[in-house]
């Protein structure tokens, strides 16, 4: 069914896919400009991270266990 | 996109670019379904300046930029599609060039690479969407096999190309 639909849009003329295809690139740009796209992909990442980092903001440099800090030998 | 190709043809006319032809993913769009892009990717042969073998963008972009177009990280916003242009880089991006066949677009001439082509360089290049979009090719039964196996051949890409069928093509 999904590649049938995928068939009778491709088998479209190709100024018709192309005015889709503008369609899309505007609808991207909307979501980007929104920020969107970012706080789903935060959310979505969070969910991967529960357990093993702490809530808040997205930590994407190296993450010390709370309690760690300064056990360095400082 | 109407606007984009005939800033590029008006290019074209005066000297500027040669043959050009539109790869990636709008290229795939021509035999595809069409799918999300931010910009059109164009592989343009360059005339080589008097005394000098050497190829440049640079003409490109000064025609544009006197032209109103601006600048967006590699790409020129050509009407209101950021562009970016290529020069071939080998053999297999020479030849999906010279034969890219013309259509046209609302109206306005052009070329685009042969689904073929399209496959050889997506697996040359071989980006996670490169390999997903080859798998698109041939679910839609896009490409002519025979014709595609003579292209990987010509270009010693035919050991790649087995790796890549055991990998996704099998069933």
């Amino acid at each position: 069914m999904e590649l049938d639909r995928r068939k009778r849009l491709a088998s479209l003329p190709f100024s018709e896919k192309i005015r889709i295809l503008e369609k899309l690139r505007d609808r991207s740009r909307t979501i980007a400009a929104s920020g969107l796209r970012k706080e789903a992909v935060r959310q979505q990442m969070r969910k991967v991270q529960v357990g093993r980092n702490p809530p808040g903001p997205l930590h994407t440099a190296a993450w010390t266990p709370r309690g760690a800090e300064g056990q360095g030998g400082r | 996109m109407k606007a984009t190709l005939e800033m590029i043809n008006g290019m074209q006319t005066e000297g500027v670019i040669g043959k050009y032809a539109i790869a990636g993913a709008v290229g795939a769009t021509f035999y595809l379904e069409p799918s999300a892009t931010a910009d059109i990717e164009i592989f343009v042969m360059l005339p080589a300046p008097p005394g000098s073998s050497l190829l440049s963008l640079a003409p490109i972009y000064k025609y544009l930029a006197a032209r109103g177009c601006r600048m967006e990280g590699e790409r020129i916003v050509v009407g209101d599609w950021p562009v970016q242009f290529l020069a071939p880089r080998n053999a297999l991006e020479q030849e999906a060039l010279a034969e890219a066949p013309e259509t046209d677009i609302e109206g306005a001439r052009t070329w685009v690479l042969t689904a073929e082509h399209l496959v050889a360089i997506a697996l040359q290049t071989g980006r996670v969407k490169d390999h997903a979009r080859i798998v698109q090719f041939f679910e839609e039964n896009a490409v002519d096999t025979d014709k595609l196996k003579r292209v990987l051949m010509k270009h010693g890409l035919t050991p790649k190309w087995e790796s890549f069928a055991r990998k996704y093509l099998e069933e």
